[in-house]
């Protein structure tokens, strides 16, 4: 009996009702995507703009422009694909833009607080304590913050990185099928995106049986197997060579993410001097000047909203968050649930799914002893709508569902691959959760296809499914996530928190850590580890440097990260609390870290009941320790990195005191110069942002930090600078005006005489890197001087901006110049039109 | 130790600057700015002022700092007052006084 232990409640009725639903649907004449005329990405696929006469060495290419969709469609017109499968309440205002929703929630709420209590932070802090940072967030008090909703905010980023991770393991024959569709790697390919929003509303009981619903529940389809990081000895003093070459191992991932932003942050740049280059814009819209359109947007939107979150940054965050590795200090990766498929063209289908069983319980793909093996099996029949005989496979599915209990799913799918001539045909989008190396790996093989300059090599990287299987594949995931996997880790939650934890939790457990208990108490694994050095009473494998899955430690573990993923905060943050105190006996570090950042990371988001005072405090002793064990003793510069910014987004959607904490500990972070480059004037801005975000009150906005958040924007210009990107530079120069001019006082820091002249010498060399080269000046450049003239006025009348003379000056005239060009004319118009609705 | 000192007007405007340096253990009392710290002690400083104004609406007081440095705004501030009081003085205006720039040197060298 493969399965776990068998559900009393009875078979349920769905699975029936997915086998009908599908063929009604599928003739219905539904295209996600808008006609191609109005959507710039698309239609610049057939554009013949590589074959132009100005030609740049590496100049964007269209198709190119698909990869760089995450950074690109940041502020473009909300009438552009919907980035999740999931289907929308309708194609117009399914999505908008993450401005528009902020203005209009700004809006509703009147603020009834700010004069409350102490008027700096802590009358919104007593406000805010009893509720959870979610609520907080959702409900608009939070001055400038973005919305859980916004595709960017790094809230919901957050949330969608710690989400259940369901491996894939699928038989040849169903991956043979799945190819035959257009995808090259398999079921996985095909299901991933689909794991990025589950359709509908999730409901979730937490430990006390109260129920939530969620509506961003989201699950990770990752392969089986893969991603995979062993543990490393923590014996820095017996090999040193060796930790060497792990540290270096270790900032691989940070280092790729860095690379993944440099390439879309070239790519922008290009694009600017593409489109600066008079290269017959107007007359072929081409891919390069619609990401300078939306550059530019970005541009004029960041000048107007300073708490915007920089697409770059959000890109940075979901990158670093999606490498998660199948580490033995977290579960996060753990595989929650695996997915074992075989297709109705299997010959002996029960014998290929107990194959697929054993495969990942023993045999030499099983996983490592510190992932608990236990994981739910979820089995998926394949049907081949097209080929199958649906009475045949509806038989086997009768049979499935006996042998191996209600933990299965008929998946019918057509096994003709969907062009985009076909009527019923829906884009499947890109995963937003690659990992840093697969997107690197294909820039670079679109770079590579570029150099060879062979137009017939263009791939069109989009995929295309019919309608029908859309559905059925969003059926299949909602299925599974409400019916099995939540479920599941809610009874997992439930018996470990009382066979495990709860032991620990009562009065001797305090005074003894786990493993004592264990020794001289129960009946339990003890004998596993004796082995270990020094192992007389610890279950940590020093040697080795992990806990066995079965050890209590580890299985405490995973109760907290489910209790994490299923949002159970509370419980989450008490259980990787105790577990910090046995981590540190044990002397395990790197789970020491991991526990103490999640305890900082649920304490911040769950409701507060402490003083903000001890709150505080008590949050930067955990963060501190976090850094230290990840850093110092650990030397995972992921870890270490990944601790601090969440740590300090956190903070600052708490407002108050918590934005001037956020900020030092950024500081931190640049000084102990754990980032690379990018991530560092990633990180100025971003701590201009944090700075922002802090509202005054009062007319004279007094408690404000907008003088100190412009000086981070401009140091993250001349980060910028210092590696040649000048459009981002432009960027926060821009921004930083807008800050200054926030400040009712006249004239801004340009009445300092040595402080102007930095900012003249900063801008000069931002207009020497964004002119373009004389040689490629041809006459488009005349007309532009006169229209540029009037979008330069339209952008100064769209920011309500007290001293908009100032910004007449280079930063305006350079986006404006870009604006000209834009394809995208109509929709921005429009955007704007609804941008200055939402601000009244 | 290199210090930049600056009195600032009600619109943010610089009224009087000075840089020096410390005249104790040994000190020649000139400022050793780094290129990179000096370009951006006027942007330090205006951005000092959210935190100076926060407290100057909450609290109402300067936070607590070095017995010298106290000592060293006292009796610059006395001065200012002084200089000020000159009937050709109008609010805002740069503080040009050669008198006063000279005993805020002489503070700078007592204290600090």
């Amino acid at each position: 009996m493969p399965t776990g232990p068998p559900s009393p409640s009875p078979p349920s009725p769905v699975h029936p009702l997915s086998v009908t639903t599908s063929p009604s649907t599928r003739h219905a004449p539904s295209r996600r995507s808008l006609p191609p005329s109005s959507d710039p990405l698309s239609s610049s696929v057939t554009l013949p703009l590589r074959s132009s006469s100005v030609r740049r060495p590496a100049g964007p290419s269209p198709a190119a422009a698909t990869l760089f969709r995450s950074t690109l469609s940041f502020n473009t017109p909300p009438t552009t694909r919907p980035s999740s499968p999931a289907p929308s309440a309708g194609p117009g205002t399914a999505q908008s833009s993450p401005r528009s929703i902020m203005s209009s929630g700004a809006r509703s709420v009147s603020l009834p607080l700010p004069l409350a209590g102490s008027i700096f932070g802590g009358g919104s802090l007593v406000a805010n304590r009893q509720a959870s940072l979610l609520d907080v967030v959702a409900s608009g008090e939070e001055g400038g913050a973005n919305t859980t909703g916004a595709p960017t905010d790094p809230l919901s980023l957050l949330l969608k990185a710690f989400v259940p991770h369901v491996a894939i393991h699928a038989s040849e024959d169903v991956d043979e099928l799945v190819r035959e569709k257009g995808f090259k790697m398999g079921l996985w390919e095909l299901l991933r995106p689909f794991g990025d929003k589950v359709q509908g509303r999730v409901t979730v009981r937490d430990s006390n049986g109260a129920a939530k619903t969620w509506e961003d529940f989201a699950i990770r389809f990752v392969r089986f197997g893969e991603g995979i990081e062993e543990p490393e000895p923590p014996e820095p003093s017996v090999n040193g060579g060796a930790e060497d070459a792990s540290r270096k191992g270790k900032t691989d991932l940070v280092r790729l993410v860095e690379r993944v932003v440099e390439m879309h942050l070239r790519f922008a740049e290009h694009a600017h001097a593409y489109s600066g280059s008079g290269e017959d814009g107007t007359a072929s819209p081409g891919a390069a000047a619609a990401a300078a359109a939306a550059a530019a947007a970005a541009a004029a939107a960041a000048a107007a909203d300073t708490t915007a979150t920089s697409p770059y940054f959000a890109l940075y965050l979901r990158r670093l968050l999606s490498g998660m590795p199948v580490s033995c200090h977290e579960t996060f990766a753990h595989p929650v649930a695996c997915v074992m498929a075989i297709s109705s063209r299997n010959p002996s289908p029960i014998e290929a799914l107990q194959k697929l069983y054993r495969d990942t319980s023993q045999g030499e793909r099983r996983l490592p002893p510190w992932v608990g093996a236990d994981f739910l099996r979820y089995y998926v029949l394949v049907h081949d709508e097209e080929n199958g005989d649906i009475t045949k496979s509806l038989a086997l599915f009768e049979q499935m569902k006996r042998s191996f209990g209600l933990h299965c799913h008929l998946l019918r799918l057509r096994s003709s691959r969907s062009v985009i001539s076909d009527d019923d045909c829906f884009e499947l989008p890109r995963s937003d959760w690659m990992t840093p190396a697969e997107e690197l790996a294909d820039i670079e093989a679109s770079e590579a296809l570029l150099a060879a300059d062979d137009d017939d090599a263009f791939e069109d990287p989009a995929r295309y499914i019919f309608e029908s299987d859309a559905t059925a594949i969003r059926t299949f995931v909602r299925e599974m996530v409400t019916q099995s996997i939540v479920p599941t880790m809610e009874r997992n939650v439930s018996v470990w928190n009382d066979q495990v934890a709860s032991r620990r939790r009562g009065l001797s457990g305090r005074f003894m850590s786990l493993s004592k208990r264990f020794a001289f108490g129960s009946s339990s694994s003890r004998s596993s580890v004796l082995g270990a050095p020094g192992a007389s009473n610890t279950n940590y494998d020093a040697a080795a440097g992990f806990y066995r899955a079965d050890a209590p430690e580890a299985i405490m573990r995973r109760l907290a990260d489910y209790a994490f993923m299923l949002r159970d905060w509370k419980l989450a943050m008490s259980t990787y609390d105790l577990l910090r105190t046995d981590f540190s006996n044990d002397k395990a570090w790197r789970y020491h870290a991991a526990a103490n950042e999640m305890t900082a990371l649920s304490l911040l988001i769950m409701p507060q009941n402490m003083s903000s005072k001890t709150r505080i405090e008590t949050i930067n002793t955990l963060l501190d320790q976090a850094l230290y064990s990840y850093h110092i003793r650990c030397g995972s510069l992921y870890g270490a990195i990944r601790s601090v910014i969440l740590g300090l987004e956190l903070l600052r959607l708490r407002g108050g005191s918590g934005v001037d904490e956020a900020v030092r500990w950024g500081v931190r972070v640049l000084e102990s110069r754990l980032l690379g480059p990018i991530g560092d004037a990633l990180l100025k801005e971003r701590l201009a942002v944090c700075y922002a975000t802090k509202s005054g009150s009062g007319s004279q906005g007094w408690g404000s930090r907008w003088r100190k958040a412009a000086l981070w924007s401009v140091l993250a210009a001349e980060a910028w600078l210092g590696q040649g990107k000048c459009v981002q530079a432009g960027r926060c120069l821009s921004q930083a005006r807008g800050l200054w001019a926030k400040v009712p006082r006249e004239g801004g820091v340009a009445q300092w005489r040595g402080a102007r002249e930095v900012l003249g010498g900063l801008e000069a060399r931002v207009k020497e890197g964004l002119a373009p080269p004389m040689e490629v000046l041809g006459d488009g450049g005349e007309g532009e001087g006169i229209e540029g003239e009037e979008e330069e006025e339209e952008v100064s009348e769209m920011l309500d901006d007290r001293r908009r003379g100032r910004r007449q000056s280079l930063i305006g005239g350079v986006g404006a110049g870009v604006l000209e060009t834009a394809p995208l004319g109509e929709g921005l118009e429009e955007e704007r039109a609804s941008a200055q609705d939402g601000f009244g | 130790m290199s210090y930049y000192f600056a009195i600032i007007g009600t619109q943010d405007n610089p009224l009087f600057e000075y840089e020096f340096g410390t005249s104790k253990q040994g000190g020649d009392g000139q400022a050793r700015f780094g290129e990179q710290a000096r370009h951006l002690n006027q942007f330090i400083l205006h951005s000092s002022l959210d935190i100076v104004e926060e407290l100057q609406w909450t609290t109402g007081q300067l936070p607590q700092t070095e017995e010298a440095i106290k000592n060293f705004f006292n009796e610059v501030y006395e001065n200012y007052v002084k200089a000020i009081m000159s009937p050709f003085y109008k609010a805002n205006q740069e503080i040009k006084s050669p008198i006063f720039r000279q005993k805020v040197a002489a503070a700078g060298r007592k204290y600090l």
